[in-house]
């Protein structure tokens, strides 16, 4: 096959999203369609006879759209497709292994994914924020601003979260686009996590409640995940009310230890509650340590299959439990 | 010099005199200002003027919790007593200066104003807190992509909320005072400032038409308020499917007020607040009874639009809305506020 038959990703998914709609196999189908801006996509919803050819694929497909999922199929009727990068499909086989969403009703639409680009890594690097056009070539970005313009390389740009990516192929797919890229196993650590890590233990928590002390409460984090798909949150309880209304520190780490501790096993890493956070708090710092924890204890990682045990609801005798102490 | 508030009037400051400036002018007051946070810029308490950086083209942040904080003591009690004391009122007769919030941020004030200090209501603790402001604006030059001041009734050079103005030129800062308190805030740096000539006026129009240009009406403004009277109208089906129900938008908004009174506990003692709410989360129209009536997303995003850019034009004569674009710009899913009105109105 010549060059010029390889089709560009966003046609193989408008492609496919026509041909499931128009087949009837599914009822609505979930991608991305940029926004006014060179930088910014949006979630897309297509039903049949929507135009498919809004649909685009490129480094700032970030939204895991995973998180759509339960709140449009649930327990209705619907067949959905859906566009998956790598992390975004771990999300799915976690909410199909955890019961939220059937299988048999989705079809997953998997991206080989080259990791996310960071606007405010591309920005740093120009003399001129304002962007207008970015085109991606060959591992290159290449920005065009006020008539100049800078190529950049995309490893420079990329997500902390995407720098240490395990899975950039889908874990589970109907459809994949692109030639799937293999898996990496040794571990990658960010320098933002590495640094963490080395750092007294005062330190690291003050670390973590200055970020914390930058939160607003807009809860954004928890609504950009897709593992927080309860019916009703803790945080919105009102009997009890195990949560003020008030910012405090007390009651914003009570919120962000409850969250992040509810994703031991089920992170996925794919970053969407720090990109989600208006206030710069480094949400991804913490998940990512988790996840790495669970790693190194329990050689587990979640989203692998939908068949797959989930971590907290498996024992294994051989499990480290130094943290069981004898009564004094 | 002799300061005037006639129009066109005004003053000359050189841009390497900015920090002496806001050093006479901070005095022993406090100064508020733009500071650099993580690669962004934030409103803080400055100490020293070298914490200041004037290179944004908005703040991050809206600077409404300096005078709306997010969390309020109204009073405190104790069970049993029936007696309440009222939280003390912020102590200090100085002034506290803000300085280099944009022309969107300090109109958005004199909204959040006419709810709580204007004439169906006063609220003490929020007037004392307005009364010891003195707002200094920065007007803009190179407005944001997400910036739409002009669609709604602002401008990147408009005075409203000012009670001084800085515009910023090539080689000088034009000042001109708005209001009789920022005449009178200006006297301590008078030493700084020297008389400014029509040339410089002239300077000041063309960067603010340049400023003005550069900015696109996203949708029609004149067609939009007819358009928003169906409350049944279909688009609602579709304009929030994409909203995943934070407070980014609300919470980041300079113009949005909305809040909640409750009590906090802890055994005999407790204290009554008032905290930031947003129409975007479900507990916003709770009912005890467990009722909701506002029961998905569609709901809430349609009482935010209507709220912002109807019932508000009909309560007190305005949209709700200053064109700042923060929720757009940090919107998790990449919502344009512009897109979903030009829907609407090309409905």
């Amino acid at each position: 096959m010549g060059a010029a038959a390889v089709k560009r990703p966003a046609t193989e998914i408008a492609a496919i999203a026509r041909e499931l709609l128009a087949a009837g196999k599914i009822d609505l189908f979930i991608g991305y369609r940029q926004t006014s801006s060179p930088v910014r996509t949006t979630p897309c919803f297509l039903t049949p006879h929507d135009d498919v050819t809004r649909l685009v694929w490129n480094g700032f497909c970030s939204n895991n759209l995973a998180v759509y999922l339960t709140r449009m199929m649930g327990r209705k009727r619907i067949r959905v497709g859906v566009v998956a990068k790598g992390c975004d499909s771990r999300s799915i086989a976690n909410l199909i292994r955890e019961n939220q969403i059937s299988r048999e009703a989705l079809v997953i639409v998997g991206m080989a994914c080259p990791g996310m680009l960071d606007v405010a890594k591309v920005r740093a690097k120009l003399a001129d924020p304002g962007i207008e056009k970015v085109e991606e070539i060959d591992g290159q970005v290449i920005v065009s601003s006020k008539g100049a313009i800078r190529s950049l390389a995309r490893t420079d740009c990329l997500y902390d979260g995407c720098i240490g990516c395990r899975h950039p192929t889908p874990t589970v797919v109907d459809r994949l686009v692109g030639a799937a890229a293999p898996d990496r196993k040794s571990p990658v650590l960010d320098s933002t996590v590495r640094d963490f890590l080395v750092r007294p233990r005062a330190e690291r928590w003050q670390i973590f409640e200055s970020e914390l002390a930058k939160c607003i409460r807009c809860h954004a984090c928890r609504n950009a995940c897709p593992n927080c798909y309860c019916q009703e949150c803790f945080a919105e309880q009102t009997s009890p009310e195990w949560l003020s209304a008030s910012n405090d520190m007390s009651n914003t780490l009570l919120y962000h230890i409850g969250r992040i501790l509810h994703q031991a096993g089920r992170c996925v890493e794919c970053g969407a509650c720090a990109r989600a956070c208006p206030a710069n708090v480094n949400l991804g710092l913490f998940t990512r340590l988790l996840a790495d924890e669970v790693r190194e204890r329990f050689a587990f990682e979640s989203g692998i299959s939908p068949e797959q045990p989930g971590l907290l609801s498996t024992f294994n005798a051989d499990d480290r439990q130094e943290f069981m102490t004898e009564p004094e | 010099m002799k300061l005037e508030l006639e129009s066109g009037s005004g003053s000359i400051l050189r841009r390497e005199d900015l920090n002496r400036f806001l050093n006479l002018l901070q005095g022993s007051n406090d100064l508020y200002g733009p500071t650099r946070v993580q690669g962004r810029h934030e409103i803080r308490r400055i100490t020293a003027p070298e914490q200041l950086d004037t290179r944004y083209a908005n703040l991050a942040m809206s600077p409404k919790s300096l005078f709306l904080p997010q969390t309020e003591t109204l009073f405190t009690f104790a069970t049993g007593n029936r007696k309440t004391s009222p939280a003390a009122a912020r102590a200090g007769s100085g002034r506290n200066i803000l300085f280099g919030v944009r022309p969107c941020d300090a109109m958005a004030i004199t909204f959040l104003d006419r709810i709580f200090s204007g004439e169906d209501y006063r609220d003490p603790r929020y007037a004392a807190r307005r009364a010891s402001l003195i707002v200094i604006t920065l007007a803009c030059t190179v407005p944001d992509p997400t910036c739409f001041c002009t669609t709604v009734d602002c401008a990147p050079d408009s005075e409203i909320g000012a009670d001084v103005i800085l515009f910023e030129l090539p080689a000088y800062y034009l000042v001109k005072p708005v209001t009789r308190a920022g005449r009178d805030v200006l006297e301590a740096a008078a030493s700084l400032l020297t008389g400014a000539t029509r040339n410089d006026w002239d300077e000041k129009h063309r960067s603010a038409q340049n400023a003005r240009q550069s900015l696109r009406h996203g949708f029609d403004p004149n067609r939009l308020t007819a358009k928003l009277g169906d409350f049944q109208a279909p688009y609602w089906e579709k304009l929030h499917r994409e909203c995943l129900g934070c407070g980014v938008c609300t919470y980041l908004c300079p113009t949005c007020y909305c809040f909640d009174i409750t009590d906090e506990t802890i055994k005999s003692r407790g204290r009554r607040i008032r905290t930031w709410d947003s129409c975007m989360f479900p507990r916003f129209t709770q009912h005890a009874s467990g009722h909701n009536p506002r029961p998905t997303q569609k709901e809430r995003t349609r009482q935010r639009i209507l709220h912002k850019f109807n019932y508000a034009l009909k309560s007190h004569g305005r949209k709700l809305c200053v064109g700042c674009g923060r929720c757009i710009a940090f919107c998790p899913v990449g919502i344009d506020i512009r897109s979903v009105l030009k829907e609407i109105v090309e409905s």
